[in-house]
């Protein structure tokens, strides 16, 4: 009897595997599997057996069954599957096509270009500060060393308000309001908006971002502002940058020095954008005038320090080449959809 | 300032061209760029090249084909010159250049090869040919790219050619001697603290100092008198306006033209000569850096000058024939009869010296900057004199300055008689000594300087220096007010030794975690969340103007005004973000059909708007607000629940969990926001009282904009917008969110349309189905809201997906729909709803 079974699943896998389309594996299961099938027939014949061989042939016949069954089914997904060569032609669609942004929104390119700031400043263990945008005569000007109708004044054009107070025309003012409020050791930076009445063009709007920073401590030198400013322009601007010092001229600061950094358009080698020099301009920078250490309370005989301001939204541009840096303030999604 | 080449050659004999000059100071002392001179403008698009390789033109015997290298690449022109050589820098002038002669340069085609250019002759430049020589050799050292004219400063025409010497290079050096009347300029942004600098012997000392080379000063001792007589009465009323007063009284002048030599010196700074007294006083000026003025002795009446500060209101004409009605402080000079100078500005025109004078009142007093500066500022009339006198120039050079001037009027005017030196002052800024510690050098640069090589820079600077152990002890002259104290003499060490020699090393210093600035943190969050929802961050301006105030119907009143816009639109502070991010949808509609902005922004106003702001102690309010628009979501009524759900999920990621935010209909009517599609939002918060009892309080809006303001606007679709109040986001937010454990046992979602009274709330059927429901609800999500035909006038239809789940066993769907009928019935006899 088992044989009987051994011999018929034999017989019915090679049919089934034999079989070359859908119509013949019908007829095979027509033949083996169905209810009138072969092996209906076979197990049929369990009745007749004696009690102790009808359990080992039940169990041998389900056995079989299952085996022929599930490859019987295997082989009807092989047929029922498209070939790829079908599906190629029929299911086509043109790649080509230009794709869908499903949602797409995006941080304004000066926001992008701080939150690197940021973090790059903080890594060093700075301390990130906001101060107000509407200053007062005092901290703007007069405590950073501009006493009114000095002529260090004129370096800025400012806005003024009916009230006296000014659209702050530099964040150098922070350095004043932080120290009045914490002891040293220092280290701040202070990103913010600043204003100048200024009429606009392609490289002056009324309003843009400045990094203010500020370290104060026992021995804190010009060789460290060097070094941070190198690196920080490396890491904003591309390591291929580098910065130079030159002497200028700001009230609260003493030595004071010009911070250039490497043209972006011809790296160095001097090109209309620069004036042929190979260096922009990006900010200002120095040791902190001892007056105002003095003035907010600190020993400046002890402690010493130094400060740098620069308009981080000049590097954006000059990184993504952006001839016009009105399209900042114009919220046109043509340009903020590019960031 | 504007600055002659040759003047500054006369004092110290350099040997650097312009350009060399300009970056030797701009290294070390201040910015100097050269001056663009109008030839660079005649030879606009010429420029400097090198010949690479010359080859034969394949069609013609007399002509070449150059290969040349210039700023912007490498070039193959077709040349004539027999004078060709590899390696010289030529002039190029390139496609679209105007040659002086006119003729402009295209593209040529010269026997079948093509020329993009071509490389100049001297008398194609308008210059004197030179020689045999066709083609022009610049200076070796000429910069690839450069415009020409730097390069072909003109030597005195001496020998025939265009300052050509034996190979036929010209400029470079062309200037060792006289200029033939082709100076260049130098523009030197004299820094506000260096009144000095502001001279042609102030740079020249710069220069000494940072070449080396000895400065050439000649010495001119104060005149004897001549025939003593005391001409004028001179009084200084207001000492602090007036801190010296130093004049010379001189007879016996004939006004006639300066010198030659004089009249050039100042055409070439772009003057026009007067006569030999003005010519003198303007020429002493910007050698000198000290402003002077020659008053006609006779038209000062009763021989009386007085000097004191204008009451307001009082009048004088000054030189250029303008009356100007004097504002307080401003500095003035008057005889027995009128007021005859504006002081340290400009010249009464009626002491002015006329072509009859011959007795002068020549002085080079001092005034007070700031007083200087504010007039000059209230009057409109800024001159090279009080650009001088702004700075607070020393009180210590008067004597030399005249001294000069009467020595140069001298050589001329032999008649010339000095009757009365007058000398009123009060303030002296004689030299000082400065002490400066090796230490704090060695702390301020690290740099490791010799005591010797710290006592060479300030020797050539002119500084007398003492040592005693490792401390100097420095003599500065007077005429360097800037130098008061140490840290400015290690400014002038580091400038001359070079900023460029600053090494580079980082701060040590105890290696503490940085403070987390948490404002700034949740505004990174804000930003991100809104961003991550398909919307677009936009930065306006802090200003506004009139027009776009009356436009939103806001009221003036809370404006702050900017006295001294200089665009209309910058006349104001903007009190809200609205405005802008209106005016960005009208920009961008053309451009997008739908689209999300969002501002995170400060806004400014009075205090008057909402006195329930505390802590503010002026009446100015800055605070930062969060404002976003959902322009167009292309499906009805998709804008505002697309900005309500923006803004559901900006209060989650603050912390605020969905029972402690409420979305209230709008109570009282504003011209920004529909009337009917808009809610207050409110946050669920801590009282600050003994209690702390919980109460929402209002944070902003969100809503559709007021169909009348689109109109105004202009914006033909439908737009919702929010605004919110940042700074109280900010002040209770919160880290912890609203966190429930996930469910471990399966959810049973059940769904129930339910048609009501349109007028009926969502937020009611909600609440009622909740309570309804009680513990086994875990969710109900509303996710369709039909109005329309098949419910009928007045009704409308809400369809909530109801989800029932226990948090101990599996439910049964039994469970489930009892508590779903039950749900139905409630709302049928609450609402009179009727449920599908």
């Amino acid at each position: 009897m088992i044989s009987d079974f051994k011999k018929l699943q034999k017989e019915a896998s090679e049919a089934i595997d034999n079989s070359a389309n859908a119509a013949d594996l019908e007829k095979v299961r027509v033949k083996y599997l169905a209810r009138k099938g072969e092996l209906a027939l076979v197990m049929k014949k369990i009745r007749d057996l004696k009690p102790s061989e009808k359990k080992e042939a039940g169990k041998t016949a389900n056995e079989v069954k299952k085996d022929l069954l599930s490859k019987f089914f295997e082989k009807r997904v092989s047929f029922s599957k498209i070939p790829d060569s079908v599906r190629k032609e029929k299911e086509w669609i043109d790649v080509t096509a230009p794709g869908v942004v499903l949602s797409h929104g995006a941080l304004h390119p000066i926001t992008q270009i701080l939150f690197d700031l940021e973090e790059f400043f903080r890594s060093m263990g700075y301390e990130v500060i906001e101060g107000p945008d509407i200053e007062t005569d005092y901290y703007n000007f007069e405590a950073l060393n501009m006493p009114k109708d000095h002529p260090s004044r004129d370096m800025q054009d400012t806005f003024y308000l009916e009230n006296g107070m000014i659209p702050r025309t530099h964040t150098s003012g922070m350095q004043i309001r932080y120290m009045e409020k914490h002891k040293p050791p220092v280290r701040i930076i202070v990103p913010g908006r600043v204003y100048r009445n200024e009429k606009e063009d392609s490289m002056h709007t009324c309003t843009f971002y400045q990094l203010e920073g500020l370290v104060i401590d026992e021995t804190t030198s010009f060789a460290n502002l060097k070094a941070t400013l190198m690196s920080a322009v490396k890491h904003i601007a591309g390591k291929d940058k580098q910065i130079r010092f030159r002497p200028s001229y700001f009230p609260y600061t003493e030595p004071s020095a010009e911070i250039d950094m490497t043209c972006f358009k011809c790296r160095g080698k001097g090109c209309t954008v620069c004036e042929g020099s190979g260096w922009i301009e990006l900010g200002g920078s120095g040791m902190v005038h001892p007056a105002l250490l003095a003035r907010v309370g600190y020993d400046a005989d002890k402690y010493q320090g130094f400060a740098f301001g620069f308009g981080f939204d000049r590097i954006m541009s000059m990184k993504h080449d952006i001839k016009d840096a009105r399209f900042y303030y114009k919220s046109d999604l043509r340009f903020l959809n590019q960031f | 300032m504007k600055l002659s080449y040759s003047w500054l050659k006369s004092y110290v004999d350099f040997d650097l061209s312009p350009k060399e000059l300009a970056k030797l100071l701009t290294m070390h002392t201040a910015e100097t760029v050269v001056e663009a001179d109008p030839a660079s403008e005649k030879f606009k698009g010429i420029v400097v090249a090198e010949i690479i390789e010359i080859k034969k033109h394949p069609n013609a015997d007399k002509l070449s084909l150059v290969d040349i290298k210039t700023a912007d690449g490498k070039f193959n022109i077709v040349c004539g010159g027999t004078n060709l050589k590899a390696g010289k820098k030529v002039a190029y002038a390139k496609v679209g250049a105007e040659l002086p002669n006119g003729m402009v340069i295209k593209e040529a085609l010269i026997r079948g090869v093509k020329s993009p250019g071509m490389i100049c002759s001297a008398e194609e430049l308008g210059l004197p040919k030179s020689g045999e020589m066709e083609i022009l050799y610049l200076s070796d050292n000429a910069k690839l790219g450069d415009n020409v004219s730097a390069y072909l400063i003109a030597k005195d025409n001496k020998g025939g050619n265009a300052g050509g010497n034996a190979d036929g290079n010209v400029g470079g050096n062309a200037d060792k001697d006289d200029m033939n009347g082709k100076d260049v300029l130098l523009d030197v942004s004299i820094p506000a603290n260096r009144p000095d600098l502001a001279s042609h012997l102030g740079v020249a000392r710069e220069i000494s100092a940072l070449t080396k080379i000895e400065i050439a000063i000649q010495e001119y001792k104060t005149p004897e008198i001549d025939e003593p007589k005391e001409m004028i009465k001179a009084e200084v009323l207001d000492k602090d306006l007036c801190p010296r007063f130093y004049g010379f009284v001189i007879s016996g002048l004939k006004i006639e033209p300066s010198p030659d030599w004089m009249q050039e010196r100042l055409k070439s700074l772009g003057l026009t000569p007067i006569n030999n007294i003005v010519d003198a006083t303007n020429f002493v000026m910007y050698d000198q850096g000290h402003p002077m003025h020659a008053f006609d002795y006779e038209k000062i009446a009763g021989g009386v000058m007085k000097i004191r500060g204008a009451k307001e209101g009082e009048e004088v004409a000054t030189l250029d024939g303008i009356k100007h009605k004097l504002p307080d402080g401003a500095i003035i000079m008057q005889d027995s009869e009128k007021i005859f100078d504006l002081a340290g500005i400009m010249g009464g025109a009626n002491s002015e010296i006329s072509d009859s004078t011959t007795a002068i009142v020549l002085q080079a007093s001092n005034f007070k900057g700031e007083a200087i500066r504010k007039t000059s500022r209230k009057l409109g009339i800024r001159t090279d004199a009080s650009s001088m006198f702004e700075r607070n120039i020393s009180t210590s050079i008067s004597p030399y300055v005249l001294a000069k001037t009467v020595a140069l009027l001298r050589e001329k005017q032999k008649g010339l008689k000095v009757h009365q030196i007058i000398d009123i002052r009060s303030k002296k800024d004689d030299s000082r000594v400065i002490e400066l510690s090796g230490g704090k050098i060695k702390n301020y640069l690290e740099i490791d300087f010799h005591s010797e090589e710290i006592a060479e820079i300030f020797r050539r600077l002119g500084f007398q220096t003492d040592r005693k152990g490792g401390t100097f002890f420095v003599r500065v002259p007077a005429f360097r007010i800037d130098l008061k104290g140490p840290e400015d003499l290690i400014e002038e060490i580091i400038r001359i030794y070079g900023y460029d020699k600053i090494p580079s090393k980082f701060p040590r210093s105890e290696l503490k975690p940085a403070k987390e600035n948490m404002d700034l943190k949740w505004e990174k969050i804000a930003k991100n969340t809104l961003a991550n929802s398909g919307f677009y961050e936009v930065y306006n301006y802090s200003f506004t103007g009139k027009k776009m105030i009356e436009m939103l119907a806001l009221d003036m009143e809370e404006y702050f005004k900017v006295i001294n816009p200089k665009n209309p639109d910058n006349e104001y502070l903007r009190t809200t973000l609205i405005m802008g991010i209106l005016q960005n949808i009208t920009d961008n509609l053309p451009n997008f059909e739908k689209f999300s902005i969002f501002e995170l922004g400060k806004v400014f106003y009075s205090k008057g708007r909402d006195m329930k702001e505390a802590g503010q102690k002026e009446n100015f309010i800055e605070k930062k607000m969060l404002t976003g628009a959902v322009v167009n979501a292309g499906r009805k009524e998709l804008e505002f629940y697309g900005a309500k759900g923006v803004v559901e999920r900006l209060l989650y990621e603050f912390g605020f969990s969905k029972g402690e935010t409420k979305f209230e209909h709008l109570d009282v009517a504003q011209p920004t926001f529909h009337p009917g599609r808009t809610a207050t939002v409110k946050i669920k918060v801590k009282g600050e009282g003994k209690f702390e009892e919980q109460y929402f309080e209002d944070i902003g809006f969100v809503g559709e904009i007021h169909p009348d303001m689109l109109e105004r606007f202009g914006i033909k679709t439908d737009v919702a917008l929010f605004d919110l109040d940042f700074e109280k986001l900010l002040k209770y937010a919160s880290e912890k969110i609203g966190y429930v454990d996930v469910p471990k046992f399966p959810s049973i979602t059940l769904d129930m349309a339910v048609e009501i009274d349109e007028e009926v709330p969502a937020s009611e059927v909600l609440g009622l189905i909740a309570s309804a429901g009680g513990d086994l609800i875990y969710d109900i999500d509303l996710f369709d809201i039909y109005q329309g035909k098949q419910v009928g006038k007045g009704r409308k239809s809400l369809a909530f997906h109801i989800i029932y789940l226990s948090e101990e066993r599996t439910l049964k769907e039994k469970e489930a729909k009892e508590i779903h009928d039950r749900i139905a019935k409630t709302l049928k006899e609450r609402f009179n709803a009727v449920i599908r």
